[in-house]
């Protein structure tokens, strides 16, 4: 396999077209990185994060895939914890990795960034428009 | 016209028999091998420029070897400098495969 471009261009928008829909239905920032992690591979995950949001304020999910280690890692911020938890996002990886297994890298995250969706449901109402 | 049917001798026109009639072995090697030549060539073809093309299939177990990719934004394309640090607190949950 040659080095560079991974995934075709229409791979590549099917991961977007699904990371922004998670995104709008749930006001949680999504964002997915494939390709290796140095080190510790939970805490590569987690740094990878911490470049990404605030970990005070900001919802926001990382979906770190690295198929040459055969590992896949969901990262929350402790904001969007609150609305996906541990076992939903185990979940999710459960699902990712049994495509993922298969040799459907796209599909597998794919089905995870919308499993993290349902799991979050819409974004909390703001005050102001309760009645 | 007439001045080239006379200038045509008759050796240089032949016959039903002379040049030989192709033997059937013949016959079949150039018009059969022919189409299917045509269709091994273009079978080549699409086989070697689907492959350049077109990134290689994943498979499980072998290596990774091209850049890595982000989908969403990048952490270089974030303006405020964040520290790349754990994320104290943070959860999530890992798989393997």
């Amino acid at each position: 396999m040659a080095p560079g471009e991974a995934f075709t261009h229409e791979q590549t928008e099917r991961i977007e077209r699904a990371r922004q829909s998670a995104q709008t239905q749930t006001g949680i920032r999504f964002a997915v990185r494939v390709g290796a992690l140095d080190g510790d591979l939970k805490l590569a995950a987690e740094r990878l994060l911490g470049g990404l949001a605030d970990p005070r304020n900001d919802e926001a999910v990382l979906v770190a895939v690295s198929p040459g280690q055969r590992f896949v890692r969901v990262v929350t911020t402790p904001a969007a914890k609150k609305r996906i938890s541990d076992s939903a996002a185990g979940l999710a990886a459960l699902a990712m990795t049994s495509s993922f297994a298969l040799g459907d890298l796209v599909g597998g995250v794919i089905t995870g960034l919308r499993q993290l969706s349902d799991a979050a449901g819409a974004p909390a109402a703001p005050t102001g428009s309760r009645r | 016209m007439p001045f080239l049917a006379v200038s045509a001798s008759a050796q240089d026109v032949g016959t039903p028999y002379d040049p030989d009639p192709l033997s059937a072995v013949h016959a079949w090697a150039l018009y059969g091998g022919t189409v299917i030549g045509g269709f091994l060539l273009a079978f080549l073809l699409t086989a070697v420029t689907s492959r350049l093309s077109r990134p290689s299939r994943y498979r499980p177990g072998q290596p990774w070897e091209h850049d890595e990719i982000w989908i969403g934004a990048k952490p270089e394309d974030i303006e405020a400098k964040r520290s790349r640090a754990a994320v104290p607190g943070a959860g999530g949950a890992s798989g393997t495969w």
